[in-house]
């Protein structure tokens, strides 16, 4: 007899639909970036940028709402989402939280150099160094709770066997996400969030690494939409545990690695 | 540089762009080849999942069998 984890599942669940909300709230936020862009030096934001970041926050909002209430109401989808995304979201959020540490104390620098030059009365790089340690500080601690603590709660928590238990308890039926081992229906869940992206990315910011240049305009898009043709057909083919799905992953990978490298010798 | 004023990129946006260590220092381009090879290393691992089924058996074995 397992122990039942229902209220746990439904704390968590909440919580989901909270961090959803938020990223809710981030849509408006990105719209009153775009238009507060057109006050700014550098110009306004670009439509492709402000496209870009609404629909990423919109992409989170819907998931996060629809995993939480799936986790509130005991479904054994949610619970195997939630879990492959957690891992996810806590590998990224870890290279994130690294790389933020690392270049935002340079990036904040320059910023501060650059709006002392603009205007001549502004905030001095020298008299601000307590301030912006302070600064630099609350945003690491800010991302490291958002991108490194929650998923490793959220981890802990949905990979624990009584909870596994639990949902199949309160969720008899056999659902779609049984029907693939948890780690392959990660890499799916990861492939097709990858295709959306790119198609999106392929809309907005029409720039694609080829081989040791950039495409632009509608060879780039041609290529985008490509890659993400064939990331949809490899999610979906590795869901179905095809082998040959598994081949024509491992086949790509050093192709699209090779194809990066390539650029960046030539572009350093 | 040039690619992205091809995206249709302000003179004054590059500008600020190119005085930005993140996108003079390529981090992108580092971000994706590091996601890449995270990704190519997991679906290595991930072969365990993908057994080839076993071939049926053949008649001459089936015949030995009989």
């Amino acid at each position: 007899m397992h122990r039942d984890r229902s209220t746990g599942l439904v704390i968590f669940g909440v919580f989901q639909i909270i961090l959803g909300l938020l990223a809710a709230l981030m849509v408006h936020l990105a719209a009153l970036g775009a238009f507060m862009s057109r006050l700014a030096p550098g110009g306004s934001m670009r439509p492709g940028q402000f496209i870009s970041g609404v629909a990423t926050y919109a992409f989170l909002a819907v998931g996060l709402v629809a995993l939480g209430i799936g986790s509130v109401q005991m479904k054994r989808w949610a619970r195997a989402l939630t879990l492959v995304t957690s891992w996810y979201w806590l590998i990224m959020g870890t290279l994130i939280t690294v790389l933020m540490t690392a270049m935002l104390p340079v990036v904040m620098r320059g910023a501060l150099a650059r709006a002392q030059q603009n205007t001549p009365g502004g905030p001095s790089p020298g008299m601000s160094t307590g301030i912006r340690a302070v600064i630099l500080t609350l945003i690491i601690i800010f991302a490291a709770f958002f991108l490194v603590a929650v998923p490793i709660a959220f981890v802990l928590f949905y990979g624990r066997k009584d909870v596994a238990d639990t949902v199949r308890g309160r969720d008899p039926k056999e659902r779609w996400t049984d029907q693939t081992p948890l780690p392959v229906l990660g890499a799916s869940v990861a492939l097709f969030t990858g295709s959306m992206y790119l198609l999106l990315v392929g809309w907005t910011t029409p720039l694609f690494p080829f081989f040791g240049r950039y495409l632009t305009g509608p060879a780039a898009s041609a290529c985008f939409v490509a890659w993400a043709g064939l990331d949809l057909y490899l999610a979906i083919a590795l869901f179905r545990l095809q082998a040959s799905g598994w081949w024509i992953a491992v086949l790509v990978a050093p192709l699209r690695l090779l194809s990066l490298i390539l650029t960046m010798e030539k572009q350093t | 540089m040039q690619a992205y004023s091809k995206v249709g990129m302000s003179d004054a946006q590059l500008k600020m762009l190119n005085s930005n260590p993140m996108f003079r220092g390529h981090i992108i381009l580092w971000w994706s080849l590091i996601s890449v090879v995270l990704f190519f290393g997991y679906l290595l691992w991930l072969k365990r999942y993908f057994k080839i089924p076993a071939s049926a058996p053949s008649d001459a074995h089936l015949a030995q069998l009989g």
